[in-house]
């Protein structure tokens, strides 16, 4: 909230302080004050009435005068040059002396006031304007007089700043806090930076007297308004003040400066005066013109539904049974502690005003403005708590000023309240042994009870040398109920600061890093890879739309659902950089994607949602790879210009397979297979499913036979080229998922190693003729099952398309036994064997 | 003329046509000439056999030497033939040397990351370990086990997405979730750090962003005090921006820990004399924290009277926007290589 200065100096003496330091003590002993801004002039005196005595013409210019000015009586008058052309002499006007700093009539700057000379004559300081003494912005017409000729002015001499209160306002932005609705109001700060600063409160300088103003009856009156409340639930007090004979009018002035200073619009003496009172008091107050509440009583009850009422701001609201209103015989001519009716709206011809202060529930008044839409100065005061105690003396307060503000004629009535302003006295104690065990300060009961005591907090008793007990004050029913929050209260009128520094006790003992994710992220990059992060809230999902996570209030139409992969958001990052110039855009991301949890084992967190960690990428575009493409290099360095490559199927799942690598699974365990249904955004005859096969058998173990227990942890490949053209992405995309936590489980650390062989390895050429069909992967498979375990390593070379639906695979085949050599002989016996494996399970040739 | 003359005049003759020869194939044939196989030397060495016993080893011993001394000298001009060539080879193959490498280019590492590695080895050093979380959440661990029941209006401070799994299942408003679920789970001490994604919903600008992340940090122990946690955070500052910098607690309010600080730390830019990054003021608002409530705790099954703790949370966005000078949040999620490229 903005807290003014000089308001704030109403209710707590801050002599000799200036607004940085209370506004600094403030930040760190309770609130933050996040800006203070300066309004009002800034000037320097002296700054005097003085009266024009004589005025002459310029000798050498014509528009300029000169004056002679009278600023003491029993002085000569001093000789001052004026350019102004509304002076009289006998006028009493404002003079700046030299020494005097004032303000630029057209820029508002500084303006240091000198003896000088002016076109020849000399002067003795300057006529002020009304913007020059920072009254009024921007330039204004001539001097500004303070009396006419002949009228009896302001004495001469008199100090020109002080009597018009030319004065700098300061006001504080204060950071709110929502368990502190108490500081939302003048006095609750000023309470806030009396103990903080030790200093004493001021006593309020008014008191509500005369006539029926101390008349106050309970529910019901002879001559006015009657009150009830339905439930006391709902609203603890309710009060309303009967106020004839008001003038609607302008406020006064320093009362519309001070609403202005701190943001608040004014709108007439009435109005500006309950918010006044808001402001100071923290209660809100709302004032009815009596005239138009129909019927004798004004009642807090629930609005049934079907119930409405126009708000002040014009606009129709539909009630129902959660909404508290204040109604009169027929109609809701309020929400209560929210707005109140259009109809029953103060206007210039009002004249009988009832005057409502009222405690109501903070979570009715919350639960209200929610469903009504609106919140308000009132309702963000309500929401928060106020204290029951202080709603009569706000009351009162405001009618105090409407007596003394609103015309002549003001006759105030009787005060009528439902319900009861007593707040149930509150005890809480703290021991002195928890501050100690807590904060580490030894801090003796006197101390203690001083801070509590400068807060509002009394003394309760006593229960021994460690124990401190106190009564809650009224207005701090809402925060203060525990040990713990007396320990805060007492932490920080000594100062956070102020407490000692230490380090943690080493008890715990410590833990290694994960090194998984990290090492995902250094092979990507390696690899030239960016990292990106997303969004996980997106517009659509592909897949199974039952599953997916959908935010019942998203923010707009892009973020309406939990992502459940990473490639779509990492396609729009291509397209988002292909169209600023980027055409080669490699990236990846690490991050979580989302479903429903069917199966039990799935619901991790007991949420109802499966929240796997996956690591994807795209690649589009060439290698991005530094080379050197001029043609003198090209000549002298061999192979240098030939890497510039596009990108395609197997880039991307090498960079897989490196990935896998870092991750701990040797790419001996990779298995690629065409899935079954991949993603509607994958090219569905170029993505692959990637599978990882045990650490801890070769797949030769298996004579014959191929049957491995694989884990699939993603895919790899193309993206659909569908897909990429509804997004306008003309360059083909690849990418790969791969699930992270899978990851974690198949990767191992290497723990062991084999001794090198001593035996030579043999390596023999084989070519096979086969179908197109026939992927290399079977081949392999036949291949290394049929050779068994002297077979350590299948190479393929070549690849020669032949006739029609035909192809001719050359591998290069390495042979070793660990125990001896291989003769000629021994791997002729093996080739056979993957010769008649081949012929009989895929239907191979050989040509001689 | 004598068998000694004619090897003398022989090794002169070698010699100096040896030491005059600039070509290699020429060298090699002058080698073959005086000391091959049917060269000069064993031509004249056929004469021996008509000399007596004594000369015969004379004029042997004397062939031998002058066979030796014409090698050497032919090896002597081979070697500084074959350097010459040599040298002229390497002239020849001369390049730029200050042509780009030829290398793949890296990668970047996203600047969210690189803050995110650099808090969480800081806090492992200070023997924290990391827990996660889910960022899908009940409203028991957003709010209710965090002592913010509803109607609370704190609630209002958080806007938070609900979802269609349960009514109760939400977007996690923040890090704080993991401090119950981890209490609940591991018995103190504890000495949690927990990074991760939260949400809110409010409108996209320069500062805000539907998502962002927070690093959450938790302490249980025996006797925690206030002071162990300014002595964490400060080590904690020290560490991330490389300096000693002033810093300062402010009373603040959370609804789970009591009392309740912000922690301000002197601008690392401007060292507190005011600058744009610290708006003027000096102090940069980095962190909230506090101890924790004796609520949230008891929640946790845990007794406040025998252990205590405190727990802090930082936004990882704010902080990597001022350490790289970073003036928008929606940066991060452009993910605009040229943007990236930079980190």
């Amino acid at each position: 909230m903005k807290l003014s200065y000089s308001w704030l100096c109403d209710h707590v003496d801050l002599a000799g302080l200036t607004p940085e330091e209370v506004a600094d003590q403030l930040t760190m002993g309770a609130f933050e004050v996040e800006e203070i801004a300066r309004t009002g002039p800034d000037l320097t005196g002296p700054v005097i009435v003085g009266q024009i005595m004589e005025i002459t013409t310029h000798p050498n210019a014509d528009k300029i005068r000169l004056t002679k000015v009278k600023v003491d009586e029993n002085k000569e008058p001093l000789e001052i040059v004026c350019g102004a052309q509304n002076i009289e002499v006998g006028q009493r006007i404002p003079v700046a002396l030299p020494g005097a700093i004032v303000l630029n009539r057209k820029t508002g700057e500084k303006l240091p006031i000198i003896a000088s000379a002016i076109r020849g004559v000399h002067s003795n300081g300057m006529l002020c304007s009304s913007s020059e003494l920072g009254i009024a912005n921007g330039e204004t017409d001539g001097i500004l007089i303070l009396s006419k000729p002949g009228e009896n002015g302001i004495a001469l001499g008199t100090d020109v700043i002080e009597k018009l209160a030319l004065k700098p306002e300061f006001v504080f932005h204060v950071a709110p806090r929502s368990n502190r609705g108490d500081a939302l109001s003048v006095i609750g700060l000023a309470r806030e930076v009396a103990a903080i600063l030790n200093r004493p409160m001021k006593v309020a300088d008014w008191k509500l007297s005369g006539g029926e103003a101390e008349k106050v009856f309970e529910n019901r009156t002879d001559g006015g308004f009657s009150t009830s409340i339905e439930s006391l639930d709902d609203c603890a007090y309710f009060s309303i003040r009967l106020i004839d004979g008001v003038k609607i009018g302008p406020s006064p002035s320093w009362l519309q400066a001070r609403l202005e200073s701190v943001g608040m619009r004014t709108v007439n003496n009435v109005v500006d005066i309950t918010n006044y009172v808001m402001l100071e008091y923290g209660q809100p107050l709302h004032a009815y013109d009596g005239e138009k509440v129909d019927g004798e009583t004004i009642a807090v009850r629930r609005a049934k539904k079907g119930e409405n009422l126009t708000s002040l701001d014009g606009k129709v609201r539909e009630l129902s049974e959660e909404i508290l209103a204040i109604t009169d015989k027929e109609n809701v001519i309020g929400l209560a502690g929210i707005m109140g009716g259009k109809d029953s709206e103060i206007s210039d011809e009002t004249t009988r005003i009832a005057l409502e202060a009222a405690a109501f529930t903070a979570q009715r008044v919350r639960r209200g403005g929610r469903l009504v839409g609106l919140s308000s100065d009132s309702s963000l005061r309500f929401e928060r708590g106020v204290d029951a105690a202080n709603v009569k003396r706000a009351s009162d307060r405001a009618t105090y000023l409407i007596q003394k503000y609103c015309g002549p004629d003001v006759k105030v009535k009787e005060f009528v309240y439902s319900g009861s302003d007593q707040v149930k006295v509150r005890t809480v104690s703290m021991r002195l042994s928890q501050v100690k065990r807590l904060l580490n300060v030894d801090i003796d009961k006197a101390t203690a009870l001083k801070y509590l005591s400068s807060l509002g907090f009394e003394k309760d008793g006593d229960n021994g040398a460690d124990t401190v007990i106190v009564r809650v004050p009224s207005f701090r029913q809402q925060d203060v109920y525990r040990e713990i929050d007396l320990i805060e209260e007492v932490c920080r009128l000594f100062g956070y600061n102020n407490l000692p520094e230490e380090m943690p006790s080493a008890s715990i003992t410590p833990t290694r890093p994960a090194k998984l994710i990290s090492d995902i992220r250094s092979s990507l990059f390696a690899q030239g890879l960016s990292e990106a992060w997303l969004s996980s809230l997106v517009g659509t999902t592909e897949g199974d739309e039952s599953k997916s996570i959908k935010v019942l209030n998203p923010l707009s139409k892009d973020h309406r659902v939990l992502r459940n992969s990473l490639i779509p958001g990492l396609v729009d990052a291509v397209k988002y950089n292909q169209d600023r110039g980027s055409k080669d855009v490699w990236m990846f991301e690490t991050g979580r994607a989302y479903e429903k949890a069917r199966e039990k084992d799935k619901d991790q967190w007991g949420t109802g949602v499966c929240e796997k960690s996956l690591v994807a990428g795209v690649i589009s575009g060439s290698l991005v790879s530094q080379i050197n493409k001029s043609e003198r290099v090209k000549d002298k360095i061999v192979g240098q210009a030939s890497l510039e490559e596009r990108v395609d199927f197997y880039r991307i799942k090498g960079i897989v397979e490196n990935l896998l690598g870092s991750a701990g699974i040797a790419i001996g365990r990779l298995r690629v297979y065409r899935p079954k249904a991949a993603s509607a955004f994958m090219h569905p005859y170029r993505v692959a499913n990637v599978a990882v096969a045990p650490a801890d058998k070769f797949p030769h173990d298996v004579e014959g036979k191929h049957e491995e227990r694989v884990v699939t942890i993603g895919y790899i490949g193309e993206l659909n080229p569908g897909y990429l053209n509804r997004k306008d992405i003309k360059e083909p995309v690849f990418g790969f998922e791969l699930d992270v936590d899978k990851l974690k489980e198949l990767g191992s650390a290497k723990t062991s190693f084999v001794e090198p062989a001593a035996t030579p390895a043999v390596t023999r050429d084989l070519t096979v003729d086969l179908d197109t069909t026939i992927d290399h992967a079977a081949v392999k498979t036949v291949l290394e099952a049929a050779a068994g375990a002297r077979l350590i390593d299948t190479e393929l070379v070549s690849i020669y398309p032949l006739e029609e639906g035909k192809q001719s695979l050359s591998y290069r085949l390495t042979f070793q036994d660990r125990e001896k050599t291989l003769t000629s002989d021994e791997i002729d016996q093996i080739l056979k064997k993957v010769r008649e494996a081949l012929v009989s399970r895929l239907k191979a040739q050989f040509r001689a | 003329m004598t068998l000694e003359q004619q090897l003398k005049d022989l090794a002169e003759e070698a010699t100096r046509s040896i030491v005059d020869n600039d070509n290699l194939d020429t060298l090699e044939e002058l080698r073959l000439k005086y000391v091959g196989r049917s060269g000069a030397i064993t031509t004249i060495l056929r004469g021996l056999s008509q000399l007596t016993g004594e000369e015969r080893k004379q004029v042997g011993q004397l062939a031998n030497e002058v066979k030796e001394a014409i090698q050497q000298a032919h090896d002597a001009r081979k070697r500084a033939l074959d350097d010459k060539a040599l040298e002229a080879r390497l002239l020849h193959e001369k390049i730029d040397v200050t042509l780009a490498g030829t290398r793949i280019e890296l990668g970047h590492i996203h600047p969210l990351t690189q803050i995110w590695e650099e808090i969480t080895s800081i806090f492992y050093g200070m023997g924290f370990s990391v827990a996660e979380g889910p960022e899908v959440e009940t409203d028991y661990y957003n709010f209710d086990a965090l002592n913010t029941p509803k109607d609370h209006p704190a609630r209002d401070e958080q806007d938070t997405f609900y979802t269609n799994v349960r009514p109760d299942v939400l977007l996690r408003s923040q890090t704080s979730t993991v401090q119950v679920r981890v209490m609940e789970k591991t018995k103190p001490p504890l000495k949690v750090i927990s990074p991760g994604r939260v949400y809110r919903n409010e409108e996209i600008n320069a500062r805000k962003y539907p998502l962002f992340h927070q690093v959450e940090g938790l302490l249980v122990d025996r006797d925690v005090t206030f002071g162990q946690l300014k002595g964490t955070l400060n080590a904690f500052i020290r560490l991330l921006f490389g300096k000693p910098l002033k810093t300062r607690f402010r009373p603040d309010f959370f609804p789970f820990t009591e009392p309740s600080a912000e922690l301000d730390s002197q601008c690392p830019f401007c060292e507190g004399i005011g600058c744009r990054t610290c708006g003027g003021r000096g102090w940069l608002e980095l962190l909230g924290c506090g101890m924790i409530d004796p609520n949230v705790l008891s929640g946790a099954g845990i007794d406040p009277e025998e252990w205590s703790g405190f727990a802090f949370g930082m936004g990882l966005e704010r902080l990597a926007m001022l350490k790289f000078g970073i003036n928008d949040i929606r940066h991060f999620y452009n993910n605009d290589l040229r943007f990236l490229k930079q980190f």
